[in-house]
């Protein structure tokens, strides 16, 4: 299989969003594609200083329509789509990443929920929202706590939960923490990707098992296993980086794995090239993908996490080769 | 039923471990020969913030003469970032259906916006209830959909071929007047092998004090016709300081495990005449063996000087 991503161009960065809604807003994160009516839009999370605290931030779910093309922009969300969690509840400080999935008749919207902690910098459990509206502006939460839980083997961190459908059945392909090691005196963590399946969104049937093989060593971090149907089988995106936050390794990089029944993933052999890119449009990461006019379109997030925006391109995949 | 209330039993500062502050939540279980009473003990750490470990000591069958105490700490805490990080508080005993004997465990870990949360786990010990090892890293009871934080205080019975838990799951944080409190309430649920639980999703106890009654540290045993739960409870606010809003122990009755009534006046617990429970009776354990039935308890300050105990006169 011969994998190629080609028209890659930014789409949206911070400080144009910051001017779009008149707000000081860091980071474009995590974009998460969905068709409506007149428009393609992007759902995204953006963070902004907490106006009560006047220092730390909270990160938050907004969205912009473009039109036909990607090329103009057609509405955009001047407040955040979700409130934050109640006090004490595992989404009070931060809702990103996302994944949007339409299933019978309605949009849902999977979230990471974040609250700080003392001895390690934050706790993380999965929530899940739906639109309140048909036309997917606003959410509200169905339950107050995480719509899966930690157990014995998942003891904490669950993240990057990644939702899609096929024959019914909801898959979700998310990260369950594995160890925090102090770096340097800093906590860090590893997590590796997983995978549960529901029938109703609701509740959901872990699979108990790390699904990705590690490309640096065991402390790797891997996050947003995007997957996507092809001819023969199922291909993933995710991500993955280092624990360490000052080695070469510490940006988010893409890397790709293949199944032929979505549980078992070998990440051997995909031939991926990369075209030769500016330095903005270096350590993509946080892929969505959708099929748009015949080719699967990819959306990601630019380097530093967002700093520097999000962007868009194109996946061809062959899988003669 | 009339309880002949015999005052503290154990006392934190004559134990060969800890730092003589606190002996919390006690949880008696009949070996052969003995009684151990399983409990939790507060260390400071190097923050200066306390954390707790569960500890047990041993005691004759009618409680009358103390044996021993245990290696310290019997379980240790789980590792940086865990569930249990920063305390295990309360360690409940039981047997399970094969006979081995297990824990459930409340493990602590600390947040910056509210002091902490909480999920229960599971550990197994191979040499008697000297030592446990957990089950797996992770809880095997934690916040999920309607029940969004604060899991905690998991007892648990075998009936009929199910496990029944009883345990407190955090409702809401109230405020009032610039105070945040939490709301917490007793909940059920069912499992067939202690990993996998089925919830009820309902508060299962009656409020005596209205809605913002907090209940805690659930146990039950079996009477000749019914179950019999003892409990603590107290109002959500302003229960530190003023005594008529501190812990009080609650009771309720049921003859199922599902639908329960409030019996608290049959089986009212006097104060000790040392005043040592004056401001507080909390975290009961109800305890049955061949010389009778007893209520373990905690005093004043959650604990802060020992747990007592109360012997019930005549049958249950």
């Amino acid at each position: 299989m011969k994998l190629s991503l080609i028209n890659k161009q930014i789409l949206l960065t911070p400080a144009y969003f910051s001017s779009l809604i008149q707000r000081e807003m860091s980071h474009i994160q995590s974009p998460a594609f969905l068709k409506v009516v007149g428009a393609n839009r992007i759902y995204f999370c953006s963070r902004a200083i907490d106006e009560k605290s006047g220092e730390k931030h909270s990160s938050r779910i907004y969205y912009v329509d473009f039109d036909e093309n990607f090329t103009g922009i057609s509405d955009v969300s001047r407040v955040a789509v979700a409130q934050l969690g109640d006090r004490g509840a595992f989404d009070q400080h931060g809702t990103c990443p996302i994944s949007v999935v339409e299933f019978q008749g309605k949009i849902l919207m999977y979230y990471v929920g974040w609250a700080r902690s003392r001895d390690v910098p934050y706790a993380a459990n999965i929530g899940l929202l739906h639109s309140t509206s048909e036309s997917g502006v606003e959410f509200s939460r169905f339950f107050p706590g995480p719509v899966i839980s930690f157990d014995q083997d998942e003891p904490f961190l669950l993240g990057s939960p990644r939702v899609k459908e096929f024959n019914g059945i909801l898959y979700m392909w998310y990260v369950s923490g594995k160890s925090w090691n102090l770096l340097n005196g800093q906590p860090e963590p590893t997590y590796k990707i997983r995978m549960a399946t529901s029938v109703d969104g609701h509740t959901w049937q872990k699979t108990g098992k790390d699904l990705i093989q590690n490309s640096i060593d065991e402390y790797e971090c891997q996050a947003a296993p995007e997957v996507i149907p092809i001819k023969e089988g199922f291909l993933m995106i995710y991500s993955y980086r280092s624990n360490s936050r000052v080695n070469e390794n510490s940006e988010y990089q893409i890397n790709f794995a293949y199944s032929k029944d979505l549980l078992n993933w070998a990440t051997e052999p995909i031939d991926w090239t990369q075209p030769k890119v500016s330095v903005s449009m270096r350590n993509t990461s946080y892929y969505n993908l959708f099929r748009r006019k015949g080719e699967f379109q990819a959306l990601f997030q630019l380097e530093k996490m967002g700093q520097a925006g999000i962007g868009i391109g194109t996946l061809v995949v062959d899988e003669e080769k | 039923m009339k309880w002949n209330n015999l005052g503290i039993l154990c006392d934190p500062t004559n134990l060969a471990f800890g730092q003589g502050l606190y002996c919390q939540s006690p949880h008696a279980i009949q070996m052969k020969g003995f009684v151990r009473v399983y409990f939790t003990t507060r260390l400071r750490d190097e923050k200066f913030f306390f954390r707790s470990f569960p500890a047990y000591v041993d005691f004759s069958d009618d409680f009358s003469v103390q044996l021993g105490v245990s290696d310290f700490p019997l379980l240790p805490l789980g590792p940086l970032g865990n569930f249990d990080e920063h305390g295990i508080f309360p360690f409940q005993p039981f047997l399970s259906r094969e006979g081995r004997l297990m824990a459930t465990t409340t493990g602590w870990s600390r947040r910056e916006a509210v002091p902490a949360e909480s999920s229960i786990g599971l550990a197994v010990s191979s040499d008697q209830g000297k030592t446990f090892e957990k089950v797996g890293g992770g809880p095997i009871f934690a916040p999920l959909h309607e029940e969004p934080f604060l899991i905690a205080d998991g007892f648990v019975l075998e009936h009929n071929d199910s496990y029944h838990m009883f345990y407190i799951a955090g409702r809401k944080w109230l405020h009032r007047s610039g105070v945040t409190e939490r709301l917490y309430k007793i909940r059920h649920a069912q499992s067939t092998n202690l990993i996998e639980w089925s919830r009820t999703n309902l508060n299962v106890i009656p409020d005596s004090l209205g809605e913002t009654e907090c209940q805690a540290l659930p146990t039950v045993i079996k009477s000749s016709q019914n179950w019999l739960m003892a409990f603590c409870f107290r109002d959500a606010f302003d229960f530190r300081e003023n005594p008529s809003k501190g812990y009080r122990i609650g009771w309720a009755r049921s003859r199922d495990l599902i639908n329960w009534e409030r019996v608290d006046s049959e089986y009212f617990l006097t104060r000790h005449f040392s005043g040592w429970d004056l401001q507080m009776q909390a975290y009961p354990n109800i305890f049955t063996n061949s010389t009778g039935t007893y209520l373990l308890y905690n005093g004043n300050n959650f604990g802060l000087n020992g747990f007592g105990i109360a012997k019930l006169e005549g049958e249950l």
